[in-house]
């Protein structure tokens, strides 16, 4: 027989099977989207009270103020990074900038924003902005959680700690910028492990 | 006149959440009978029609308008009861059989009402070869069950077959045309009279 027959019969015979019938699936539906709103919200709020505190309670510290610096800066900067933030797979990589420049490292929904500008031949201004950019109710959401500045000394490692409302570190933000070649730049930023 | 889907995901999207419920009672007969012609298992029908729907909440953001809202729901249906095959054709392979379905779940089937008009006899042998039809239907591979299913049973164009299932026009046109071979192949001897 042609398949166009075939068509044809097909046609007349599936014609009477009738389609399989649920029982009204709203309730189940409803209970789900319901259960997922709850789980996202539980673990919206942890990030909420975790930053939004930290914002508040940023501690800033400039190790080795007081050492004298020899290198000038030569306005690029090269910084090797690890962003492992809220159980989100480790994120690495090679960070170089120009001087001011404004430079992006994504961490799942964490994005990081860093700005390196060399102040003069001793220090170098380090600018970190910490946005959430997840889902929200009305589209993607760009939320600055914490926006830290620090003064560091070329040469010598800066360090940027970030707290929870406990006081208790979230995690750490460490750079050293220093002048010459690329790869003498290093910088890493590096959850700190709960305290037991 | 009607409202349209796509103006009712507009209202969930605005906020009024509840709307929701309207998107599930027009499409969950569809979605469910594909899901159950695709596992022959009513209440796992029933398990991914839901999980459908409540993914198509979660995803409502990302729906694209310019595709039917039917066809984007048919993919995510399809997209999960094909996880769940892939998951359970995994699961025969595990030893002892640990994570098998218990107590012969996968034999359930939903009871055919009883159909109205003409003879006895006219409707036994009706029922009798749409029993035949729809287990030859329920034994087609699943790549080619789906698009005989959308076709022959749930009357959606080729065009939009095409659009859910990712793939060419002439492709579904092909997968129909094998569907229809097979089976006429496998309800010639019982049948001769519609399928010779």
């Amino acid at each position: 027989m042609k398949n166009n027959d075939l068509e044809k019969v097909f046609d007349a015979a599936c014609g009477n099977i009738p389609l399989k019938e649920p029982r009204d699936l709203w309730p189940g539906v409803s209970m789900g989207i319901k259960g997922r709103r709850e789980q996202a919200r539980h673990s919206k709020a942890l990030w909420t009270v975790g930053f939004t505190a930290a914002a508040v309670l940023l501690v800033l510290s400039i190790p080795g103020a007081s050492e004298s610096i020899k290198n000038g800066l030569k306005r690029i900067f090269s910084s090797a990074y690890s962003v492992q933030l809220g159980g989100n797979a480790a994120a690495t990589g090679t960070l170089i900038s120009t001087d001011g420049e404004l430079k992006q490292i994504r961490a799942g929904d964490i994005l990081l924003e860093v700005r390196v500008t060399g102040m003069d031949e001793q220090r170098a201004m380090i600018e970190l902005s910490v946005f959430y950019t997840g889902k929200q109710a009305g589209g993607p959401a760009r939320k600055l959680i914490s926006k830290p500045r620090i003064l560091a000394m070329k040469g010598k490692p800066a360090e940027i700690t970030v707290t929870d409302n406990q006081g208790k570190p979230v995690y750490k933000f460490k750079m050293t910028p220093t002048e010459k070649d690329p790869a003498s730049y290093t910088g890493t930023l590096a959850p700190i492990p709960p305290a037991p | 006149m009607d409202e349209t889907d796509t103006q009712i995901v507009d209202r969930v999207l605005s906020g009024e959440t509840d709307a929701f419920k309207q998107l599930v009672s027009r499409h969950q007969r569809l979605l469910y009978d594909l899901s159950f012609r695709l596992t022959g298992n009513a209440m796992e029908a029933e398990d991914i029609t839901q999980a459908a729907f409540i993914k198509m909440f979660s995803n409502l953001n990302s729906y694209k308008k310019e595709l039917a809202f039917k066809n984007w729901a048919y993919t995510i249906t399809l997209n999960i009861a094909r996880n769940r095959l892939k998951r359970k054709a995994l699961l025969r392979f595990l030893p002892l059989g640990i994570f098998s379905p218990a107590n012969g779940d996968d034999d359930i089937r939903v009871q055919e009402p009883a159909e109205a008009g003409s003879s006895p006899d006219a409707r036994l042998a009706a029922k009798d070869m749409r029993s035949g039809l729809e287990n030859a239907i329920s034994a087609l591979p699943e790549e080619l069950k789906t698009p005989f299913v959308l076709y022959h049973l749930h009357k959606n164009p080729v065009k939009d077959i095409s659009e859910t299932l990712g793939i060419s026009p002439n492709a579904v046109n092909i997968r129909i045309y094998k569907a229809r071979e097979r089976l006429a192949a496998a309800l010639a001897p019982e049948y001769p009279e519609h399928f010779n």
